[in-house]
């Protein structure tokens, strides 16, 4: 599970907000013409953008989020309202398991 | 009658990713697609169970009345454990593969059934023969098989959710006279193709397991232009036709490259080929024409890998050292070329000799041919090089390797790849599988630590707008690479640090 940072978590709106801003950056149009309701896929935001958004997210928020966030919350106001939440200690956000041992034995028994 | 087949345990090479299972959850690199064929060419009434043990566990003790094991000489030592296991309780075995027909003295000592060539004639008149009590010592198929017979290979049989990729033979054979190639010792010069429509049927049984990447195990795909054209339009107008497109990996030469093959890339790209494993070998034109390794040396290498990438495939290149003509300067010139390239994945190794090649006749004729291990695969050679010592050889392929696969610099060659990378692809979308494949591999690269945890986002911005497959199978193979480099004992990164090899 990711851990949520401490202090000054930005809100919602915030959270939106930036994601508005990207997302419009990403498409090369207006603000303006991104709804918050709608899903990622309606306004044209490719599958590999969505991917590399989630890592810009991370940074801006300062905490190592899931890529496929963005699949489980395809809207900008339901992904910020989860994030929102998150940062506040609400609610946990699942994160892909990785079970790797670098030391392992890989090479078998030939 | 009951048939167990048996592919042996491989050491971890280039052609693994057992390194990046954890990530990729797929512990087998792809399935062994000479079992499956031989299983097919199995009479219905017989038995026949496929054991691959890269996958899964062989039970020694399994009851059937013949066990066939296949192998390349990567595998050997495991096949004489196998066979050995089975001929004590009595069970008669049968051994093939490329290894038994490139080294049959080695092989007939272990062998209750040796066979040499392919076996599309040779195995179902042994089935015969065994229930017929009069089973050979040896099948021996002279010359090569006509393939448009060889029958869908059972991959039913196979644990497919197990590997990271399926496979599809469409041809056999390469035209060219490599001199180190013992390939074409055994499935000759005279290439052969399938139908494009068994293609397509083979494909299709693998996209139904829900594989959505196939390997095209040719020795050469494009070698014959107008064939692989055929083929790769039958592909192509099957895949268009998929609501989730497949994917292709294969091996060509790098005479497609030139002018005149445009379309072919067009074609290649079309079907949906996104990788290709190259053997570039070396900038060197007189090490090329030394092996004569004619079709390397028409153009510019750099220009050519680039007009592959830019038709959306990612050149994995193969490059050897220790050529007779290579000199202490040589390490050097392969990591300049491979940075101006782009090639990102390079499968790096010292030249070899292998059995019956017309390398191995010209040089045991000089006396250079020494007895070795097949255990290190990767700074081993059986050959004494010319120009410089054994040491040398060694010490600067440590170095190049280390060299190569240190994070900036792949990175490095990322960013040359994803510039050359099309834009106007027919895109495959990511999805939630994806997107948690992408974590797992941001965690890995945590993992390795932070001089790494920046390759995964460094590379990211030469790769929006582009295919993520390229991505995502380069950081892949990256990771693979440094966990075996790690098992090998040969990851030395303070050697990347150095412009020159440390004699």
């Amino acid at each position: 599970m990711a851990d949520a940072p401490s202090t000054d978590p930005p809100d919602a709106a915030a959270i939106a907000a930036w994601l508005r801003t990207e997302i419009a950056r990403l498409l090369e149009i207006d603000e303006r013409e991104v709804d918050p309701s709608v899903h990622f896929e309606t306004y044209g935001l490719a599958s590999s953008d969505a991917l590399f958004l989630s890592g810009d997210l991370s940074d801006f928020l300062g905490t190592q989020l899931s890529a496929t966030l963005a699949w489980d919350h395809p809207t900008i106001d339901e992904l910020a309202d989860l994030l929102a939440r998150f940062l506040r200690g609400e609610v946990e956000l699942p994160s892909e398991e990785l079970d790797w041992d670098l030391d392992s034995e890989l090479f078998g028994t030939a | 009658m009951r048939i167990l087949l048996v592919n042996p345990t491989y050491r971890a090479s280039f052609w693994t990713l057992a390194g990046a299972a954890p990530v990729t959850r797929a512990p087998g690199f792809m399935p062994p697609l000479a079992l499956a064929t031989l299983a097919a060419l199995t009479p219905p009434d017989v038995d026949v169970e496929i054991v691959d043990e890269s996958v899964q566990a062989l039970d020694l003790d399994a009851d059937c009345d013949v066990v066939g094991i296949t192998g390349y000489v990567t595998q050997r030592d495991r096949m004489f454990e196998i066979a050995a296991a089975f001929r004590s309780r009595g069970v008669p075995v049968a051994i093939g593969g490329p290894y038994a027909s490139l080294s049959p003295d080695t092989l007939r000592p272990h062998a209750d059934h040796l066979f040499r060539g392919e076996a599309e004639e040779t195995w179902p008149r042994f089935v015969d023969d065994f229930r017929a009590g009069r089973a050979a010592a040896e099948y021996h198929q002279e010359g090569n098989v006509d393939i448009t017979t060889s029958p869908t290979p059972r991959t039913e049989l196979l644990r497919n959710d197990q590997y990271f990729m399926g496979t599809v033979q469409t041809s056999r054979g390469c035209p060219f006279e490599c001199e180190f190639c013992d390939v074409i010792v055994y499935l000759g010069r005279r290439q052969r193709y399938k139908q494009p429509d068994q293609v397509v049927s083979e494909i299709q049984r693998f996209h139904d397991n829900g594989q959505r990447l196939v390997f095209l195990a040719d020795d050469n795909l494009t070698a014959h232009r107008g064939r692989s054209a055929e083929t790769l339009r039958a592909v192509a107008e099957w895949n268009q036709r998929q609501d989730e497109r497949m994917a292709f990996n294969t091996q060509i030469s790098i005479d497609v490259a030139r002018d005149r093959d445009e379309p072919l890339l067009e074609l290649c790209a079309e079907a949906g080929l996104t990788t290709a494993f190259v053997g570039i070998e070396t900038p060197s034109t007189d090490a090329l024409l030394e092996v004569n390794k004619r079709q390397n040396v028409r153009g510019d290498l750099v220009a050519q890998v680039a007009r592959l990438q830019q038709h959306g495939i990612t050149v994995q290149a193969g490059m050897i050292v220790g050529f007779d003509s290579d000199t202490t300067d040589t390490f050097r010139t392969q990591y300049e070329f491979a940075q101006e390239a782009g090639t990102v994945m390079i499968s790096l190794g010292t030249l070899n000799a292998p059995e019956g090649t017309p390398l191995e006749a010209r040089l045991l004729a000089q006396g250079r041919i020494r007895e070795t291990g097949v255990d290190d695969v990767f700074t081993s050679t059986n050959i004494v090089p010319k120009s410089m010592t054994t040491q040398e050889l060694q010490a600067g392929t440590r170095w190049l390797m280390n060299r190569l696969y240190d994070p900036e610099h792949y990175l490095e060659r990322l960013a040359v790849l994803g510039r050359q990378l099309p834009t106007d692809f027919v895109a495959r979308p990511v999805g939630r599988d994806g997107a948690a494949l992408w974590d797992r591999l941001v965690q890995s690269y945590r993992l390795l630590g932070p001089e790494f945890e920046q390759l995964p986002r460094g590379a990211a911005p030469w790769f929006r707008e582009k295919d993520l497959t390229h991505l995502a199978t380069a950081l892949i193979f990256y990771l693979h690479v440094v966990s075996m480099l790690r098992g090998w004992g040969v990851w030395e990164p303070s050697l990347a640090r150095e412009p020159e090899p440390v004699w």
